[in-house]
């Protein structure tokens, strides 16, 4: 590529050449959806009014003429064309004076090889008495949680094991605004800062604006928030929160929906009373002594696997060196191995292979190498190495 | 302009010559940008595909309040940035290379024919941070004004001008070292 001086002209005026055939594919497609969206709407209108209209001369004038004084009244009362848009400003404001609601959610944690765990939720929410929610997997209740802040106390109860938990709540942790399980938490931490308007879009027949933001010193890094209101009434319709979030040591990205809004609720609010049986357990939680001891376990644990993630990190290479391709996809389960890849990796030598570390910007195992390709050239990184839990070995999601 | 405004005005009432017009006439740029942003060949071609199949369903309720380019630019620019947090999200970023040198393969459906010059190009692009990369694609390649890649990107017109100047100048550090680096490789062919 020559030096470049004119770097704004190069950029502009470089030219990507297409594939005739899948042009053509790819066309008749976009012209079958957009047929198939123009016969859907149809179905919806009723053009034969207006054929009857515009089949008289007299009618039709009479038409343009009614729309005409319509435009311009419209215009003379409302200053310009009626597109209705969401008050932002006054979202919070309405859905704060709202004394009970009720809203369903999906929670959706993905776990290596596209396994996803889904969880659904009944979720009743009371400014006077605080939040309730039902959790279900595959349709099978396992929890139902409690947050009280007026009593300071929060529950866990687990119907299946016949066990719960019981937290104390500080009263930091129960003033207003901290509880997750309410959606107007979301809804303010959404609002509260700048936000990329995403347009207006219909969900379940209801016309919604959306705005999306990252909201990364609240939520963590990489997490996405949407929010979609109902244009009509100013209240939320969806509140969508894309992220990452811990799971059993290991961070896995993380999805839940609030959705099928009731704004104002009427229930019984005894549902808010736990009731739990005589016969569940309390479960208690781990004091801090037995948190030391733990680590402690946890730590000669950790030097077991680091050596482990070393000979995993040998094991991949010696495969590739061996050209033991059906090896290899164990370690990239998410990687087509194709014949291009096989020629790049097959024989390839190991030089050297450092001590695995831990890092901040990812959980499993950092393991530093240096190999050398059949083309004489070198390759010097460090392998990104995770335990998968199904298949209890290490598999490889980066630097590779 | 008028044109497109024609076109948009024909797409609303059910022309799909119209729409046929408009894959024509934006298909080549809209791929060019899709690659820009992301690098990734399979990628940019699946997010350009998605945006004209839901522009294709979107006439009814399309609104395009400034010009047609810019607003299909903002909507591969908004796939791709979706695109992109699926894939940190997936953390396989640094498979990516692995992942390139799978989309380097030519497809019997490949949609991009690739030339050196652009191929060399969004490579440096790539080197970039994602918003640099994004705002020089967006008003080079998609036509947007300043202005609206602000507002699509949630910051001020200033921090867009300057995300700008300063991608351009490393852009142009990277480029200049290559074509150095090329130099030097030619000669030492030649002896």
């Amino acid at each position: 590529m020559r030096p470049a001086e004119n770097i704004e002209k190069l950029i502009k005026n470089v030219n990507i050449e297409t594939n005739a055939e899948t042009d053509q594919a790819i066309l008749d497609e976009v012209v079958k959806v957009f047929d198939k969206s123009k016969k859907k709407e149809s179905a919806i209108t009723q053009p034969s009014i207006w054929r009857i209209i515009m089949r008289s001369r007299i009618t039709k004038l009479a038409a343009a003429a009614v729309i005409i004084i319509a435009v311009i009244l419209r215009l003379k009362i409302t200053g310009g064309p009626d597109i209705a848009s969401v008050t932002w400003g006054e979202v919070i404001e309405k859905v704060e004076r709202i004394p009970a609601l009720t809203f369903d959610m999906v929670t959706d944690i993905s776990y290596p090889e596209n396994k996803i765990l889904s969880i659904q939720s009944e979720n009743y929410v009371a400014g006077d008495y605080g939040t309730k929610s039902s959790l279900y997997v595959n349709g099978e209740l396992f929890a139902v949680k409690y947050r009280l802040p007026n009593k300071n106390l929060a529950y866990i109860i687990r119907p299946k094991d016949k066990t719960y938990v019981r937290t104390d709540l500080s009263d930091e942790q129960a003033a207003k605004g901290q509880d997750t399980d309410d959606p107007r938490t979301w809804l303010k931490t959404i609002l509260s800062g700048d936000y990329i308007k995403l347009g207006h879009t219909s969900i379940d027949g209801i016309e919604v604006e959306g705005v999306e933001c990252n909201r990364s010193e609240i939520a963590g890094e990489g997490t996405v928030m949407r929010l979609w209101v109902d244009v009509q009434t100013n209240l939320p319709v969806r509140i969508e929160v894309e992220g990452q979030k811990m799971e059993a040591g290991e961070r896995r990205p993380h999805k839940f929906v609030m959705e099928n809004f009731q704004w104002y609720a009427e229930f019984d609010k005894s549902i808010f009373e736990p009731n739990i049986p005589d016969d569940y357990t309390m479960m208690e939680l781990p004091d801090r002594q037995e948190i030391n001891l733990q680590s402690k376990a946890s730590s000669d644990e950790d030097a077991t696997e680091k050596e482990i993630a070393k000979e995993a990190a040998k094991a991949l290479f010696r495969a590739c060196a061996k050209q033991d391709w059906d090896e290899v996809s164990k370690f990239l389960p998410n990687t087509k191995i194709n014949q291009r890849l096989k020629n790049v990796l097959g024989g390839l030598q190991t030089i050297f292979i450092g001590e695995p570390f831990r890092s901040n910007k990812f959980s499993g195992w950092c393991v530093p190498y240096e190999i050398k390709f059949k083309n004489a050239n070198t390759q010097r990184r460090t392998l990104e190495l995770r335990k998968d839990e199904l298949t209890n070995r290490y598999i490889v999601l980066g630097g590779f | 302009m008028i044109e497109d405004k024609l076109l948009i005005w024909k797409f609303k009432r059910g022309s799909s010559d119209a729409l046929c017009r408009i894959y024509e006439k934006y298909k080549g740029n809209l791929l060019r940008l899709a690659s820009a942003l992301l690098n990734d060949t399979a990628a940019a071609e699946d997010v350009v595909h998605d945006c004209f199949l839901s522009f294709a369903q979107s006439s009814q309720r399309l609104r395009v309040n400034g010009n047609l380019k810019s607003y299909l630019a903002a909507s591969v620019a908004n796939r791709a940035r979706n695109w992109n947090r699926a894939r940190q999200r997936r953390a396989t970023a640094s498979l990516n290379e692995t992942g390139q040198i799978i989309s380097g393969t030519k497809r019997p459906e490949q949609w991009i024919i690739y030339n050196e010059q652009v191929r060399q190009l969004n490579n440096s692009l790539a080197q970039l941070s994602y918003q640099q990369r994004e705002v020089i694609a967006l008003h080079l390649q998609g036509g947007m004004k300043f202005r609206a890649i602000a507002e699509l990107q949630g910051v001020s017109i200033n921090t867009v001008q300057s995300r700008y100047r300063y991608g351009l100048d490393k852009l142009r550090s990277i480029l200049n070292s290559e074509a150095k680096y090329e130099t030097s490789r030619e000669y030492r062919e030649a002896d």
